[in-house]
């Protein structure tokens, strides 16, 4: 091989690389590829969620500023073969958050799709790196509203902030607080999806609802938890987390 | 055409990530230290340089890190009182009250976990907790950011410490950089060690009382900054408002456990414990000498010591020989 072939191979060798470095390949031949976004409606025991409305949860009325949360741990069951995990990816999702990207798989029937709602250990322990070094479009970024804990440097899994009427006379008295975080509060979901993924843009398309994310809890005594002050009261909230969300198509 | 692989090797690794900043000016800041300190380790991401050490300076006196302009850290770490408070709890901005003792920041850089309750897991993001704290700054550390990165002076000294602009990283980094700083170890107790003078007697015999058996308070005040940085229940109370770590682990058994600080400068630091509740050192010492309350969690070496008044006394007398004048004046921690 002479010299200047040589440096033509490699040349080329550089340049495919380079391409193909960034990107996931859009198209093997013969396998099409869709991409899966995921979305969260809210609502309020089936009505739209909307932060100047007030709402009858279990007999108390409530009005609502913040309802974020993370998920992570997201993986897409096929008809057939293994889980395809989405290794890494966190999506804050928020009331105003809308569509968001998830990952691209091949095209095809996928009937389960699981995720969890809150930071797996690792990256919630801070341990080797931590949210001040993400980059600002990072979920894991520091956020306003906070979604971490200035005192404890962990991430808020789940924060539902709002007022609560306690006693019924029609002014909100009470500052509602849900805070939700510590490695004992993350919380599974599953859900049948049933979703056939499509070359082009594909949409899994959720309905939170905060009435039921608050089943069980009587919000004019119980409107306060940041974990730790009160962890039987942040393990309700968690353990209807599976129930407050659905697949809506 | 010999080079262009080259030049395309360069671009392929260079596509994928971020540019690394580049600070302007690296010159490094070396710490002083006398023999019986070890240097402390320092973080890779966050190497002592005088421009971080300046700016992190710059921010610990900026009243526009609180959400009203009106306090800075230095309010509640005056550097008169080892950058500590006398007051049991240093009001934040518009006079709110939180629940602990402003701490001394002398010698932050040997701390493994920070905070009372070891919450924060390293001090190059501890700035967060004040800042951000209802009861202290109250200012979202992208607030803060946005703030500096319109005055043309911190977009300058943003750009020479870190290569950057004022972010939730580079503030809290230049913080740690600016604490790492407050070296004190120039005490008369230091100076003994190094034979420079000796201790008057009852120092001398409060030193000797301090490391013995028949106190224990080395087995937790120990070391070279007179702490091990351990976690332990004092007897402080029988049953506490502040959980302490409990808040943290959320485990009965760290309910009013918090760090052993050190006894640097306690002279200066008064009032004592987390809370603040001790008013001074004869109170400390006679809460040590009685053996605390019958908490569960209570540390088997807090125990009643049958100390004579007079030992007290030299007890005192020795933890008065931690207090480091020069530190008090040093100037290159003033504004």
């Amino acid at each position: 091989m002479t010299k200047f072939k040589f440096s033509t191979l490699a040349l080329l060798a550089v340049f495919a690389l380079a391409f193909s470095a960034c990107d996931n390949d859009d198209e093997t031949p013969g396998i099409q590829e869709g991409t899966v976004n995921m979305m969260f409606e809210y609502t309020v025991d089936g009505a739209a969620f909307d932060t100047t409305q007030v709402y009858d949860i279990n007999g108390t009325s409530v009005q609502f500023t913040i309802a974020n949360f993370y998920v992570g741990g997201i993986e897409l069951m096929p008809e057939e073969g293994d889980a395809i995990p989405v290794e890494g990816k966190y999506l804050l999702v928020t009331p105003e958050a809308g569509m968001q990207e998830v990952t691209t798989v091949p095209a095809g029937h996928y009937h389960m799709v699981n995720f969890f709602v809150g930071v797996d250990p690792a990256i919630n322990s801070q341990s080797e790196d931590d949210f001040t070094s993400r980059d600002a479009e990072d979920p894991l970024a520091i956020q306003f509203p906070a979604m971490h804990w200035n005192w404890n440097s962990g991430y808020r899994f789940l924060r539902i902030d709002g007022k609560v009427d306690t006693d019924g006379d029609g002014t909100m008295d009470e500052t509602m607080a849900f805070h939700l975080g510590t490695n004992n509060m993350l919380q599974n979901v599953s859900l049948t999806a049933h979703k056939d993924v499509e070359k082009g843009s594909n949409m899994l398309h959720m309905e939170f609802d905060l009435a039921k994310l608050f089943e069980g809890v009587d919000l004019s005594t119980d409107f306060s938890t940041h974990t730790m002050n009160n962890p039987e009261l942040a393990a309700a909230v968690r353990d209807n987390i599976p129930a407050a969300i659905s697949m809506m198509h | 055409m010999r080079y262009c692989p080259f030049l395309l090797l360069l671009l392929f690794f260079a596509s994928c990530e971020k540019e690394p900043a580049s600070p302007v000016d690296t010159t490094p800041y070396v710490l002083e230290l006398p023999p019986h300190f070890p240097y402390p380790d320092i973080p890779e991401d966050n190497e002592l340089t005088e421009a971080r050490v300046a700016l992190g300076k710059m921010l610990f006196f900026e009243p526009a890190m609180s959400v009203d302009s009106s306090i800075t850290c230095g309010a509640c770490h005056k550097q008169s009182l080892a950058f500590a408070d006398d007051l049991p709890i240093s009001p934040g901005v518009r006079g709110r009250l939180g629940f602990r003792n402003s701490p001394t920041l002398v010698n932050l850089a040997y701390l493994t976990k920070v905070n009372k309750d070891g919450g924060v897991p390293k001090l190059d993001i501890q700035a967060l907790v004040p800042i951000e704290d209802h009861a202290e700054m109250d200012l979202p550390i992208l607030h803060a950011a946005e703030r500096l990165n319109a005055d043309p002076e911190y977009v300058d000294a943003f750009q020479r410490a870190y290569g950057e602009p004022a972010n939730p990283f580079t503030i809290t980094r230049a913080l740690g950089a600016f604490q790492r700083t407050l070296i004190s170890a120039n005490s008369t107790y230091d100076q003994y060690l190094m034979g420079e003078v000796s201790l008057n007697a009852d120092a001398e015999r409060g030193r000797q009382l301090f490391f013995s058996d028949a106190t224990n308070c080395s087995s937790c005040h120990g070391g070279f900054n007179f702490t091990e940085n351990g976690f332990f229940n004092n007897g402080l109370y029988e049953t506490y408002e502040d959980w302490g770590r409990r808040r943290v682990t959320g485990l009965p058994e760290d309910d009013g456990v918090f760090r052993v600080p050190t006894l640097r400068n306690i002279a200066l630091t008064a009032p004592y414990m987390h809370d603040g509740s001790l008013p001074d050192l004869q109170a400390v010492l006679e809460h040590y000498n009685t053996g605390g309350t019958t908490h569960p969690n209570k540390d088997n070496r807090i125990r009643p010591l049958g100390l004579s008044t007079e030992q007290m006394a030299d007890l005192e007398a020795f933890l008065h020989t931690l207090t480091d004048t020069s530190f008090l004046t040093d100037q290159r921690f003033k504004p």
